[in-house]
């Protein structure tokens, strides 16, 4: 079975949701809906690691500024205690220079960062002196005077001096002092001690940090007394003054601080509080070690986040396939339908709609088939039909032209005289027979050719024609038509080097067509102009007269079959009524334009195009 | 392609490499993190009477949580003061690839520092005198070429021991100081020495000395004493065993008091020694190459001091008469009685 079904354009499934298909959005939706979740969720896991961590980190380094503030200060509290006890016998028990020698050979025998001892009075001078390096051969009168330690002291409080480096040793050492305090509670002078703060680092440097962690003590002015990594101890390191204030902000709330480290690196902080000296412990860590754990938990987030969603897309896509299994038969089903496979039978799986459905369009394309079955029988009737109707008329034209070839030989013979002078009356009569037959062999060649058209079966012989040659050609075989009509032919006035592409004998049949009709239609002793012009890259030829003219309501039916004005003009209704439909079907063979324009009774003007042959 | 396969390429561009990489960091920091590997250090006895020292470094080693055989080697080589044996033994260590190098004496320092120039090798010296002088570092507090140490600092106090001396016995003027000033590190500590005299306001009767047999001979020639006191430098005639014991024999027959260097010799008859301890200075060492070790590039970590102890040998103060001063035993760190 043939079929005029048009076929499919392609074999995918009909597209929908922007050109995805369903099963691809399904399965977007699904995979979309999940990884959306798992993202949620990692995201809340993510920031409470986030708080935890930073309460990890803020615990730990609060500990550990604890335990390095506690060393500190246990060993400055010891060298206070020691001090304040040297100096409370010094001033009330010992009160003299033999038993302070021996005060302050135990005070620099138990501390060996001490250096030297003096006891000085109020005025700066020494009155004992000890040192652990160098020889004490003479005291030195008013060493201390206007030292900022002598009003410290007169206020009885201790005084702390600012770090300095030994010249001779390179290391770094601080003065303390203590008021002596007379039996009477007067100030009578002070126990002043050189110390060297490498003992403090010493503490500082064997406290338990973790990796990357570093512990320091600064005092207010930010100077670093001493360090947990010993290259940094002489590197006379001091902070910048935001860096200080956020430490002593941090001493002072206990939270983390976010600062640039001593070596120029993001660390956090936590620094605590001396207590009676205004320094502080600090103790930080790199913010990329301290975040380790947290980008560790990260990773391990994304990873799972990774594994989960692919994990989710595969479900999907297998749940989207399930789901969207029956349309895409569905849809299978219809194309074979279009493709007039009919009678695809029924889905039997899926949802009751897409079953209901199936079968709808099963009943349906069955139909369908019985129409088509139909249809196709009228149409080969109404091809048989045609056809006969082509061969009858092929057979009858043939059979039509034999006889008048041989009546219009014999009504020549009759009319020229060939049996002899006939009665005027027996001789119209004979004439009139002659022309009938003229037009009956007419309007048999113009069936004929109708047919050929409508049946494609008209052959055309195309070569290159010169288009001047063409039009003179076609005057000179119609030129009886302007004699007989009492018309003038002018031909083209200018002859233009055209040429073309077509067919001798057809474009002569237009051509003549159109000049007879010209003639026939013109007035008496009118003058038809024959023109031809170039227009871009056709060629328009034009047959203009100055005759009635054709109704405006004909004009559309002009170039139909069997067409004609006005029949009731016995001298122009000499046609088949089938010329123009002949020329019109010969000029788009040709690639051209066939038409009509006219003036308002003045002349009437029918042309046809041609493509001109480059 | 296949959605799946989109979905899998899409995915895999824009999550998958991240995650790698972020893998391959994490297995490289796990693996980077050697703590556990045994650390070799070669330690250099430049003289045997140092070998104190290196009891007190292994102590504080171990203190500091590196276990002999366990987490740590030690490589002991003795020089026995050959400088030549120095040389070859540095470049032993070099050799070996020690992961650091400490040394005791000066010359021990030089011989290493030479070996290990061109190598990646720390280097800890223990009882320098002026390092920066003698050219073991450039300097104290940033010293280059990754070497640092533990300094003696005799030079500083040297002249304490006079001080000492003065107040244990005021009425004393000379004092014999058998010298060898060709000897390198005799240079570092005399000029102190001779100007702590001057301020305690003593004769140093300075006498070039380079032999035991040189000790012997003077000693023996004398029917006299024609000084009242000896000081002992750290130079080796006079610290040799018959050195020493030729001189504590003149003392003890002419009952005059020996100013000591060590320990020992206090306990062998000095009346005192202000030094510092060799002990001590090992657990020092300790810590400077717990530092150094601990630090992941190389960075000048300061020259630290060796802290002077003051051993007293009291019956001898008793013995000879002395005065027995009260601060000073009170400063003493061991009193021998």
């Amino acid at each position: 079975m043939t079929s005029h079904v048009p076929e499919p354009t392609t074999d995918q499934p009909a597209k929908s949701f922007g050109g995805m298909s369903l099963r691809k959005a399904l399965a977007l939706t699904l995979v979309g809906l999940t990884v959306t979740a798992i993202v949620l969720v990692g995201s809340v896991s993510t920031w409470k690691i986030w708080v935890s961590e930073r309460q990890a980190i803020e615990t730990d380094l609060s500990y550990r500024a604890e335990q390095a503030a506690s060393q500190v200060r246990k060993f400055l509290s010891s060298l206070q205690d020691s001090l304040e006890t040297t100096a409370l016998l010094a001033g009330i028990v010992t009160r003299s220079d033999a038993n302070n020698r021996v005060l302050l050979a135990r005070l620099m025998s138990r501390h060996s960062g001490v250096r030297t001892l003096s006891i000085i009075d109020t005025d700066g001078s020494e009155i004992v002196k000890s040192s652990r390096m160098d020889i004490v051969s003479k005291l030195t009168q008013l060493k201390w005077r206007n030292h900022p330690l002598l009003s410290q002291i007169k206020n009885r409080q201790p005084y702390i001096g600012k770090l300095t480096i030994s010249a001779v040793s390179h290391e770094p050492l601080i003065t303390f002092a203590v008021p002596v305090l007379s039996n009477l509670n007067k100030v009578e002078g002070a126990l002043v001690a050189e110390f060297n703060l490498r003992f403090m680092w010493e503490a500082l440097t064997v406290l338990d940090l973790k990796e990357g962690q570093d512990a320091y003590v600064i005092n207010e002015a930010g100077r670093v007394l001493g360090h947990s990594v010993l290259h940094q101890v002489l590197r006379e390191i001091h902070l910048p003054k935001d860096v200080v204030q956020k430490h002593f902000e941090s001493a002072k709330t206990g939270n983390l601080s976010h600062i640039f480290g001593i070596n120029g690196n993001e660390v956090l902080s936590v620094a605590k509080q001396m207590n009676s000296i205004n320094w502080l412990v600090v103790v930080n860590v790199p913010t990329d070690i301290a975040y380790t754990p947290l980008y560790q938990a990260i990773w391990f987030s994304v990873v799972v986040i990774f594994l989960v969603g692919t994990l989710a897309a595969v479900v999907a896509v297998f749940f989207a396939n399930k789901l969207t299994r029956p349309l895409t038969d569905l849809i299978f089903q219809s194309a074979e339908i279009a493709r007039g496979r009919f009678n695809q039978g029924t889905l039997n799986q899926g949802a009751s709609e897409i079953r209901h459905l199936s079968q709808a369009l099963n009943d349906m394309s069955l139909q369908l088939k019985d129409a088509f079955d139909k249809l196709e029988t009228a149409k080969t009737d109404a091809e048989k039909a045609s056809q006969a109707k082509s061969e009858f008329l092929a057979t009858v034209s043939h059979e039509l032209r034999t006889p008048l070839t041989s009546i219009k030989g014999v009504t020549g013979l009759l009319c020229g005289g060939a049996l002899g002078d006939m009665p005027a009356k027996a001789l119209d009569m004979v004439k009139l027979a002659n022309k009938s037959t003229d037009r009956l062999t007419i309007l048999v060649n113009d069936i004929l050719d109708a047919e050929k058209i409508l049946s494609d079966r008209m052959s055309f012989n195309f070569q290159e024609l010169d288009i001047n040659v063409l039009v003179n050609n076609a005057l000179k075989e119609n030129a009886g038509y302007a004699i007989h009509h009492g018309v003038t032919f002018a031909g083209p006035e200018e002859k233009l080097d055209i040429k073309v592409y077509g067919d001798w004998g057809r474009l002569t049949q237009v051509l003549s067509n159109l000049i007879s009709n010209a003639a026939k239609f013109a007035c008496d002793d009118d003058v038809i102009h024959i023109a031809i012009e170039r227009q871009d890259s056709e060629v328009r030829i034009s047959v203009t007269d100055h005759g009635p003219g054709v109704p405006e309501d004909y004009i559309d039916k002009l170039f139909e079959w069997f067409s004609q004005a006005d029949s009731s003009d016995v001298r122009r209704n000499t046609g088949s009524g089938l010329g123009l439909f002949i020329s019109k079907s010969i000029i788009n063979r040709h690639n051209g334009q066939i038409g009509l324009s006219q003036g308002a009774g003045e002349h009437t003007t029918f042309y046809f195009t041609l493509p001109i042959l480059e | 392609m296949s959605f799946v396969s989109e979905i899998h390429t899409s995915l895999s561009r824009s999550l998958l490499k991240p995650i790698l990489i972020g893998i391959l960091a994490l297995t490289v920091a796990a693996c980077g993190k050697d703590d556990t590997k045994t650390k070799n250090i070669g330690f250099l006895l430049g003289v045997d009477v140092f070998k104190n020292v290196f009891e007190g470094f292994k102590n504080g080693m171990t203190e500091q949580g590196h276990f002999d055989g366990k987490n740590v080697v030690y490589h002991l080589s003795a020089a026995k003061g050959d400088r030549a044996q120095m040389k070859s033994m540095c470049e032993d260590f070099v050799a070996k690839k020690v992961d650091l190098i400490v040394t005791t004496t000066n010359g021990a320092a030089l011989a290493c520092k030479a070996a290990i120039k061109g190598h990646n090798i720390p280097m800890v010296f223990t009882v320098v005198l002026s390092p920066v002088r003698s050219g073991v570092v450039d300097n104290l507090q940033a010293p280059s070429n990754n070497i640092t140490g533990v300094r003696n600092p005799l030079d500083e106090f040297i002249g304490k021991r006079l001080e000492f001396f003065k107040t244990m016995a005021p009425g004393a003027r000379r004092i014999w100081l058998p010298v060898n000033t060709n000897y390198p590190t005799t240079k570092h500590f005399l000029t102190a020495l001779r100007d702590g005299a001057k301020q305690m306001d003593l004769e140093l009767m300075e006498q070039e000395i380079k032999s035991t047999s040189e000790i012997i001979d003077y000693l023996g020639s004398l029917d006299t004493a024609p000084f009242d006191a000896i000081f002992i430098p750290p130079n080796p005639a006079p610290q040799s065993k018959e050195g020493y014991e030729a001189i504590t024999n003149f003392a003890d027959m002419h009952q005059l008091p020996i100013i000591g260097n060590t320990l020992r010799q206090v306990e062998q008859g000095a009346l005192f020694s202000y030094h510092v301890d060799k002990k001590q200075v090992g657990h020092q060492a300790a810590y400077l190459v717990n530092q150094v070790l601990s630090s992941k590039d190389t960075i000048p970590f300061p020259v630290i001091n060796g802290e002077p102890d003051l051993v007293l040998n009291l019956s001898k103060i008793r013995a000879l008469g002395l005065k027995t001063d009260n601060a000073l035993i009170s400063f003493a760190r061991t009193i021998i009685e």
